[in-house]
């Protein structure tokens, strides 16, 4: 007969100094954990909780402009580096990191309209009310070393005879697009644009080369239309009437064919390029007219700025932004950016301040353990797990608002809700079919041209 | 589940730590990337499945047992024969402490295994290390003590004195007196809900909250003095024996019993649940012990005769201890044989039991003291420590009380069912269809489950067969015309042709 009892050594289980790490022996037999739903379920209520406690988006403000800043533009191989433009025509280059001023420049007298860079991000492009084009050398410091900060003379100016509202380079060739009476395409530093594309007598407000899809254009018109063209063609290619003005468009970095633009009926609308009778998605929350919208670079998510004094983000698969953005100086927004490295959102409004923020409002910034990567990673996924439970979702999605904002919201649900009656009355008591369910995607798209 | 390609993973591994089937076998989306995202997300569980299971060849300790040779039983085995055949320092952990003067003896170990607690009926309450026999504290409370339990950790227990319910701290020093719990019977701790529970003589029962000192709830179970209760450790439902034969079920937010079992004829003595809520065993006046199936039919599996006993408990894997008057017997393979493995007899009637968690030993109070007795198989072999450690530090525990408090479940999510948190709740979502106005066109959501047919070719090979048999119908239709009209022909030559005499004869 044998017998055999469990006998622990102990030393087997705990550490020898007290500099070791304690010995944690694991046994992952389901038996001796109990509860794991409960318990997981309970740690993703602590997670999203949490997520709330750090949620400080805003990181720093930029001052010195002494007008509205009117664009901003992110430089496209440096992360560090930023432009601005002011309505009374000043440039600020902007050290992000340091967060100072490097430059300032006189570029033009009145309202800059638009700043682009080249592809190889040596020279900025920009234009404004006086219709001239100026060309900038990036880092004069590095180019020649006998010049100082306050470099003020442009490389290349163009007076032009053509209203210019908006600037774009291509990604890859010396070609750029200026919009405003009709587009222009220019090459070089020649003095005269070498095509003119014109559908239609409206100007246009806003141009954005596609970044993939190279030769492609994108266009907004004050005739609330949205026009494309392919520079390799001779004439516009498609356009799109939308039930109001368009604001801005920004091409996804991922997927050549899909666009956003921001819209004058406070929602912003997804396309697919080669079908706009119907928007990919809308993007609602706004209170008012969305004036700017960016990509991020994943192509995952945009960041819109309004005239309502908020900043907000949309993940592109749903139509409600999953964040808000405000604070109580910041006025009307008048341009906002993603930064290139997905961590950063910098906007620009209308009293004269450049904001940083946080992409995502609860991350830590800086280096972080391994163990502490590994929780919050571990957060994510359960938040992610648990997301459409009841209570996490609650505590996820609430928001403070300000108030106007609030009472906004409000009457536009009332004035929705109205709508949704009458139509729903109209087609109860009318015969069956004379008022059909409109998807919400088919009501704003007025017209489809080739 | 698929038999796993890496030859370290055990496939009877793989089954313990399955959750069960996943989606993927009886999928109702269609394609797309929303199936992709299901498909991918089951890979990844299935990998976690796989990757656990082969952990385990990391575990180091074996579980104890006893082999004997042709022609013994391990029920000969006394105390004194496993101490000689052990090594020295596991034989320390069988031993008998002589508490005359104030018995009947309570007692209950931490989760971890480490710490005892031992109350006297008559006011004796002593808390100490049971390994290395250090004592924490003794002190004598001059009235009745009726049960004893620890808290979370070592650093608290609670006593249920003849008045109210105490909370001592590991030093002996009244911390806290609960007048709300007050005349209580048996007492029990949720350690994952923080949650105190006790049985009342009145016939209450009630859940505190320890970690903010509130009654969570508190109601009368109306059947009478809650004598016998215990809890599912996998559900933290409480469980009371009653005098008609039933066990009833508690949770703290239903005011109503969750279910009642009939489980005796005659009024029960003892229920017990096993560690993983498979199984309870009750014991009748009748001198009979039922094992039920908890999971989901409530069906006794087995019933036999042992006599009256007092006292039920299981152990980490699966022995259940039965007391009757001053013997302990032991019972192995509970679900399907429940074969006697052992049986210990104490000097005196016995009041309590316990096995210790990750040790071989069953706890055993009497009327004249305290015996500890050493089960080889009994305790789980290999803790988690970032679970229930049975050498943590103090820093160790700390933290383990800080994690714990963060990951306190709330009382409502005490339920019968453990998995209805990872279930759609389709009640909810039809009412809040249903609360939308009629001007809102209502959303096509299929709330209970497509049946997928085993085959999708199915219809068309019913039709096929069916046109087949058509076919062959209409075949021996028409062959026996052919054969009705042949045989007619036949007769009518028989009739008038004179040669017909010639004609071969048909069959």
């Amino acid at each position: 007969m044998k017998v055999k009892v469990l006998s622990r050594n102990p030393d087997r289980y705990s550490r020898e100094t007290s500099l070791d790490i304690h010995k944690l022996p694991r046994n992952y037999d389901p038996a001796l954990h109990p509860f794991e739903a409960q318990r997981e379920y309970t740690r993703a209520l602590n997670a999203v909780k949490l997520e709330r406690v750090f949620a400080k988006p805003f990181l720093a403000s930029l001052d010195g402009h002494s007008d509205m800043v009117a664009l901003l533009q992110k430089h496209p191989t440096q992360l560090s580096s930023l432009f601005s433009a002011a309505a009374d025509g000043v440039i600020k280059q902007w050290n992000i990191p340091l967060r100072t001023c490097t430059r300032t420049i006189q570029g033009h007298e009145g309202y800059v309209r638009g700043m682009t860079f080249t592809p190889d991000g040596e020279t900025l492009i920009s234009v404004g009310d006086d219709k001239n084009i100026r060309f900038w050398d990036v880092n004069p410091l590095l180019n020649s070393p006998e010049a100082t900060t306050e470099a003020v003379v442009a490389k290349h100016s163009i007076i032009t005879k053509y209203v210019v509202a908006g600037v774009s380079h291509h990604a890859k060739k010396p070609l750029f697009a200026t919009c405003g009476d009709s587009c222009l395409l220019w090459e070089g530093e020649r003095n005269e644009p070498i095509h003119k594309y014109d559908w239609g007598v409206d100007t246009l407000s806003a141009i954005k080369f596609n970044p993939t899809q190279t030769n492609v254009l994108g266009a907004c018109a004050n005739d609330r239309s949205i026009i494309l063209y392919d520079i390799r063609g001779g004439s516009p290619i498609r356009k799109a009437v939308l039930g109001l003005r368009s604001n801005a468009i920004a091409w996804n970095p991922m997927e050549p064919f899909v666009f956003v633009v921001a819209n004058e009926d406070y929602n912003s609308y997804m396309f697919d390029m080669r079908r706009l009778k119907k928007p990919l998605n809308i993007f609602m929350d706004h209170v008012s007219a969305v004036i700017d919208v960016d990509f991020s670079p994943t192509g995952k998510e945009i960041v819109t700025g309004s005239y309502d004094k908020t900043i907000r983000i949309f993940e592109v698969e749903k139509g409600r932004s999953r964040e808000v953005y405000h604070t109580k100086r910041m006025q009307r927004l008048t341009s906002v950016l993603w930064t290139m490295d997905n961590k950063y959102i910098i906007s620009g409004s209308d009293e004269m301040n450049i904001r940083l923020w946080k992409a995502r409002a609860w991350e830590k910034l800086g280096v972080m353990r391994t163990r502490e990567r590994d929780a919050m990673n571990y957060n994510e996924a359960l938040k992610e797990k648990f997301a459409h439970f009841p209570q996490v979702k609650r505590i996820s999605r609430h928001r403070q608002v300000p108030k106007h904002v609030y009472q906004a919201k409000k009457e536009l649900v009332t004035i929705k809700d109205s709508k949704k009656r009458k139509e729903g009355n109209r087609r109860a008591h009318t015969k069956p079919g004379t008022v059909p369910f409109v998807p919400e995607r088919q009501k704003t798209i007025l017209s489809e041209q080739e | 589940m698929s038999v796993p390609e890496d030859p370290l993973v055990v496939s009877t591994a793989v089954g313990k730590h399955s959750r069960g089937k996943g989606l993927s076998s009886n999928l109702d989306v269609k394609m797309g990337i929303r199936k992709t995202k299901i498909l991918r997300k089951e890979a990844k569980i299935v990998s976690g499945v796989e990757r656990a299971a082969r952990s385990e060849i990391l575990l180091v300790e074996d579980s104890g047992g006893i082999e004997v040779d042709e022609g013994e039983h391990t029920l000969q085995l006394k105390q004194f024969d496993i101490t000689k055949k052990i090594d020295i320092a596991s034989a320390t952990k069988g031993f008998h402490l002589s508490l005359d003067e104030f018995g009947p003896y309570k007692l209950r170990y931490t989760n971890n295994g480490r710490y005892l607690v031992l109350g006297g009926r008559k006011g004796h309450i002593a808390a100490f290390d049971w390994v290395t026999k250090n004592l924490m504290c003794e002190i004598g409370v001059r009235e009745s003590v009726h049960d004893v339990v620890w808290l979370h950790n070592e650093n608290m227990f609670a006593a249920a004195q003849k008045e109210w319910t105490y909370i001592y701290d590991n030093q002996g020093i009244e911390i806290h007196c609960l007048k709300s719990m007050d005349r209580v019977i048996n007492l029990d701790f949720l350690p994952y809900h923080f949650l105190l529970v006790g049985g009342h003589q009145s016939g209450y029962l009630s859940w505190v909250d320890v970690s903010i000192g509130k009654i969570v709830s508190q109601f009368n179970a109306r059947s009478g003095p809650v004598a016998i209760m215990t809890t599912n450790p996998a559900n933290a439902v409480v469980h009371c024996g009653h005098t008609n034969g039933t066990v009833s079920l508690w949770a703290p937010t239903v005011r109503k019993s969750l279910a009642s079992i009939l489980c005796h004829g005659c009024p029960l003595s003892a229920v017990a649940v096993d560690n993983v809520g498979r199984l309870m065993a009750t014991s009748g006046r009748d001198g009979s012990m039922r094992i039920w199936d908890l999971r989901n039919s409530y069906t006794p599996l087995l019933s036999v005769k042992v006599g009256i006993s007092s006292l039920l408990q299981f152990s980490q894997r699966g022995l259940l201890a039965m007391a009757t008057s001053t013997d302990a017997m032991i019972f192995s393979e509970v679900s399907h044989k429940t074969k006697p493995y052992l049986k210990h007899v104490a000097n005196s009637q016995i009041s309590s039991m316990q096995f210790c968690p990750f040790e071989d030993v069953l706890g055993v109070g009497t009327n004249r003291g305290f015996d500890s007795v050493i089960v080889p198989g009994a305790g789980e072999p290999n803790f988690d420590a970032l679970e229930r450690n049975p050498y943590q530090s103090k820093g160790q525990r700390c933290e383990a009380e800080i994690k714990g408090l963060l990951e306190k479940i709330q009382p409502e999510l005490i339920t019968l069912d453990n998995n209805i948190l990872g279930e759609v709740d389709t009640h909810a979502v039809s009412s809040s269809l249903d609360k939308k106005p009629n001007y809102v066109k209502k959303k096509d959501i299929q709330l209970a489950h497509r049946k997928k047919r085993k085959n999708a070719k199915l219809p068309k090979i019913k039709e096929g067969l069916r046109t087949e048999l058509n076919l062959k119908l209409a075949k021996s239709e028409h062959q026996t015309k052919k054969r009705e009209e042949q045989s007619k022909k036949t007769i009518q030559m028989s009739d008038d042709d004179p040669l017909s005499r010639f004609a071969k004869k048909s069959k």
